[in-house]
């Protein structure tokens, strides 16, 4: 096997690692000034929980929103752009805003038991699965 | 095969989906191999942005997830390189990539500035994610004003 190759497709391709512009939802006006990014997201899967690890950089546990309604966890990290006094930007390939993405949980996933942590950047949000024991089992009698 | 798309125009369909799906999840076991965690170098990340007045240069950059002693800041003269490891998250027993966007491996730019910095007085910081860099004018290059004499 060709492993140069191979090893490539560990990363997506270039294009996506660059950082995009979230689309502005139908009908809804930013209120904010900054522009709105998507950030990247990793998201893990196991038996017991789902894992996100979302890039924000530049974003700290003061500035990390996270909200719950119905089944859509939305993340909003908060950004103020930095304003060098007296520079001038010369030479740019990203720009600065807030970032904001939404998520859809299924029922599987216990809503009370969500954690979320932000550590140089990365925001992990664990997302428990409800216990396998706690279903409910229906015995069906023969009969 | 025949019977199968009378009863369900779309099943045949389905099947095909759900095996290249399959497919693209054992590829991601193959390549995540956390104990190789072999990566390609790469060229278009992380993006920077570049500032300056007349003495001094910020140079910023988005690299969530690393420490600040993981990255590798180098000056020669009027080159900049940034380079650095980013790890793979560590994948638990039977957990799996459900989606992967993140960068993670090695990674080495080379960003050539306006102008010569000294290496002495410049100073980076990497604060949640964000490495900021700020270069200095050697003092011989800064622009001097010449007292002159009469006479």
């Amino acid at each position: 096997m060709n492993n140069s190759t191979d090893l490539k497709t560990t990363n997506p391709p270039s294009h996506e690692l660059q950082k995009q512009e979230s689309p502005t939802p139908e009908g809804a006006e930013p209120t904010r000034e900054t522009r709105l990014y998507r950030p990247h997201v990793d998201i893990l899967d196991s038996a017991d929980k789902v894992t996100l690890r979302v890039n924000l950089p530049g974003v700290n546990e003061e500035r990390t929103d996270l909200t719950l309604e119905k089944n859509i966890l939305t993340i909003r990290g908060h950004i103020d752009p930095p304003h060098y006094e007296g520079f001038e930007l010369v030479y740019g390939e990203y720009g600065v805003g807030d970032f904001e993405r939404s998520f859809q949980l299924t029922n599987e996933i216990d809503r009370e038991g969500i954690q979320a942590s932000v550590r140089n950047g990365i925001l992990t949000v664990e997302l428990p699965k409800v216990k396998q024991a706690s279903k409910q089992k229906i015995t069906v009698a023969a009969g | 095969m025949l019977s199968v798309h009378r009863n369900h125009p779309w099943q045949a369909f389905d099947k095909l989906m759900r095996n290249s799906m399959n497919l693209g999840r054992d590829l991601d076991r193959m390549f995540l191999n956390p104990l190789t965690r072999q990566r390609d170098s790469f060229a278009g990340w992380p993006q920077f942005n570049l500032w300056t007045n007349d003495d001094e240069i910020i140079v910023t950059a988005e690299v969530p997830g690393l420490e600040a002693d993981q990255i590798d800041v180098d000056i020669n003269n009027n080159q900049l390189t940034v380079s650095a490891t980013v790890e793979a998250p560590e994948l638990a027993e039977g957990e799996s990539y459900q989606r992967r966007e993140r960068f993670s491996g090695s990674f080495e730019r080379t960003l050539r500035l306006p102008f010569a910095v000294d290496q002495e007085k410049s100073e980076a910081r990497y604060v949640d994610g964000v490495l900021e860099i700020r270069l200095s004018k050697p003092e011989r290059d800064k622009p001097r004003k010449l007292s002159v004499k009469a006479g």
